[in-house]
């Protein structure tokens, strides 16, 4: 099937396909998004207006089950932090997508101010069917009642009822390879914009279509399997499969940077009972549902996810992964795994980000409005935004928000976005990801946990971040994991002969820098538009100021530094 | 002296008398990381095994201390 850019106005129930712009072509995912955004959206809109456009973009190696590269990208400027916004997922969405030729789906036009709908893709086109039914559902529910209408074969981006109330802290869901609404564009409130559109769910129903043809099959083959060989040799890849992104949280305690009581303290007491150990021990002692490694994209062979089951055996939540330990649990001072899997899955069905919440409530807590450590409390705040009350909605709106509102100083944001659960004090490579990515706080730009240099040495952490960021910008642009990343690291060459063998492009090993750069500098071109300053790319002062226990450290990279990596030049 | 290892993830091992992730091991003086690694029985290959001491990375020929804590974490990352 040919590729097309599908319109969708859903005011008017209106839909085309029309072809790839030429400036579009060698784009897909993250960078696409940033292109289509600056072509086409004014970069001083009003993010829930009708000027804003909510863009689904698979990554540009989509559509061949190459192991952890299926990821579906969603973008539009972002309601949280009034900049450029790519939010990516596994799950099934992007690998239906493009079985049925979309380059890149556009929601545009008019608000619509009457019903919901739900918006069905198929092979002979798009539909608009009724969506009232589904008002107020949780995700969970949600996806149970559309795959029961639409069959269990179907892909779906749905949002929860934060995205209905167009809660800046809302995401998009979408099922997984059991289907489970589970994999979420979480950051950035993209559900709010799919929110304000009043569409509950996008049905994408690939059945009929193909996987996109291959210039030079063999050449792709070869990339594939030279990259699949070295990810199953990667000793990472183990670690996934047996402990999860649940590993850090040891590690990131480790290094004394593991978010604690509102991001106080680097080092959390109940370290041994959150831990990804003490999570592979408590799923592997209990009968029943868990499984300490899990697939969430069909094909993926590192399957860094799991099944977290609770006592009975019965499933609490899928996946439980270190971002909601730190956020939910140690920022929260909850040691309980079982409470944070239930923190988590309510999160989830109220179609919240979870690091954004997470964040939200640890200001909360600081303001009184619950105590540290009591998941009681937690659950009474996620009532209040199930419910919809001014409270609930401040919190659903994110940690900026609701410091802004509860008059609280220690919020963990840069542009408006939470911090993921590494302390920059103590990780300062990863700070000045948070303060230089156009993002806003997102450690999936570029972490630096990883990396062997001394973590509190504000000299060589700018470098390290750049490196980072444009490799990262490059992934999100292909479609690929993170986790992958680590196999196409040992073999570059794999990406050039999987691009090459797909397009016929005739790239070079230094592809997925020559992605990572212009994205990066696509999506600084939006923001500068948009109005942001060097000043956006700032850690909040009072992280430069209050040291960090254990190490006592500051945020202290240098503003020259933090301005060399944030132009991109 | 005395030294206080933990082993992060892949590295716990399993005995008869159940899963050990924390260890101490009485070291002569001037021991090094090497000293406890290869009192371990592991290898070090590549990148592959961050080495912590007291919170901050290490090489393997730092020496230790008396009351030090020793992680030694597979490399991982997060997303």
């Amino acid at each position: 099937m040919d590729e097309r850019v599908w319109r969708v106005d859903v005011a008017r129930r209106e839909a085309r396909q029309a072809p790839v712009p030429e400036s579009w072509i060698r784009l897909g995912g993250r960078g696409l998004i940033a292109r289509i955004l600056l072509d086409e959206v004014p970069a001083a809109c009003d993010p829930l207006g009708p000027l804003n456009k909510l863009i689904w973009a698979p990554g540009l190696i989509v559509g061949h089950m190459v192991s952890s590269c299926d990821r579906i990208s969603v973008g539009a400027k972002s309601p949280l932090t009034g900049g450029v916004k790519e939010s990516n997922a596994g799950g099934t969405t992007g690998l239906q997508m493009v079985s049925l030729g979309i380059k890149a789906l556009l929601l545009e036009g008019d608000l619509p101010s009457d019903s919901w709908s739900v918006l069905v893709v198929t092979k002979d086109g798009l539909r608009f069917e009724p969506g009232d039914d589904l008002v107020g559902l949780g995700a969970y529910a949600a996806a149970e009642r559309l795959r029961g209408r639409y069959g269990d074969k179907v892909a779906l981006s749905l949002i929860g009822p934060a995205g209905e109330m167009a809660l800046t802290a809302a995401g998009i869901l979408n099922l997984d390879k059991d289907r489970s609404p589970s994999r979420i564009n979480a950051r950035g409130g993209m559900g709010a914009v799919m929110g304000v559109r009043r569409l509950k769910a996008i049905v994408i129903d690939g059945a009929g279509g193909d996987k996109p043809p291959l210039v030079d099959a063999a050449l792709f083959k070869a990339g594939q399997k030279l990259y699949t060989q070295e990810v199953m040799a990667h000793p990472q890849t183990a670690i996934y499969r047996d402990y999860g992104t649940a590993g850090l949280a040891m590690m990131t305690y480790g290094f004394g940077a593991l978010p604690t009581r509102g991001f106080s303290s680097g080092n959390f007491e109940g370290i041994d009972r959150i831990s990804g150990e003490a999570l592979r021990d408590r799923i592997l002692a209990r009968e029943g549902e868990g499984d300490t490694s899990h697939a969430c994209m069909p094909g993926c062979v590192i399957r860094s996810s799991n099944c977290f089951a609770g006592p009975d055996g019965k499933t609490i939540v899928s996946p439980l992964e270190y971002e909601t330990i730190g956020l939910v649990g140690s920022n929260l001072g909850i040691d309980d795994l079982d409470e944070i899997g239930r923190l988590n899955w309510e999160i989830n069905d109220l179609g919240l980000d979870s690091i954004e919440t997470g964040a939200a409530l640890g200001v909360a807590a600081q303001a009184g409005l619950m105590t540290f450590g009591k998941a009681a409390g937690a659950r009474a705040l996620l009532d209040e935004i199930r419910r919809g009350t001014p409270l609930g909605r401040v919190l659903g709106c994110g940690a900026a928000v609701t410091g802004r509102v509860l008059g609280i100083r220690r919020v963990p944001v840069v542009k408006g976005q939470a911090m993921p659960a590494y302390d920059p004090r103590a990780i300062k490579g990863t700070g000045v990801t948070y303060a230089t990515s156009p993002q806003g706080a997102d450690h999936t730009c570029g972490l630096t946990i990883r990396a062997k240099v001394d973590h509190l040495d504000p000299k060589v952490q700018a470098d390290l971040s750049r490196t980072a960021q444009i490799n990262m910008a490059g992934y999100d642009t292909l479609g690929a994991c993170i986790f992958g990343g680590f196999g196409f690291a040992k073999a570059p060459g794999a990406i050039r002969d999987l691009v090459n063998g797909r397009y016929g492009w005739g790239v070079g090993d230094d592809f997925l820098q020559v992605l990572g750069l212009e994205t990066l500098k696509l999506e600084l071109a939006f923001n500068r538009a948009a109005g942001f300053t060097a000043s956006d790319d700032r850690i909040p002062e009072w992280m430069t100021q209050e040291p960090l226990p254990p190490h006592n450290s500051v945020f202290d990279v240098s503003e020259a530094d933090l301005d060399r990596v944030a132009w991109w030049s | 002296m005395v030294v206080t290892v933990r082993l992060h993830t892949t590295l716990r091992r399993e005995t008869p008398q159940g899963i050990v992730d924390r260890l101490q091991l009485d070291l002569v003086e001037g021991a090094t990381l090497r000293t406890v690694v290869e009192a371990l029985g592991i290898s070090l290959r590549e990148d592959a095994i961050l080495l912590v001491i007291n919170g901050r990375i290490a090489d393997v020929e730092t020496p230790l201390a008396e009351g030090d804590e020793v992680r030694l974490i597979p490399a991982m990352s997060g997303g």
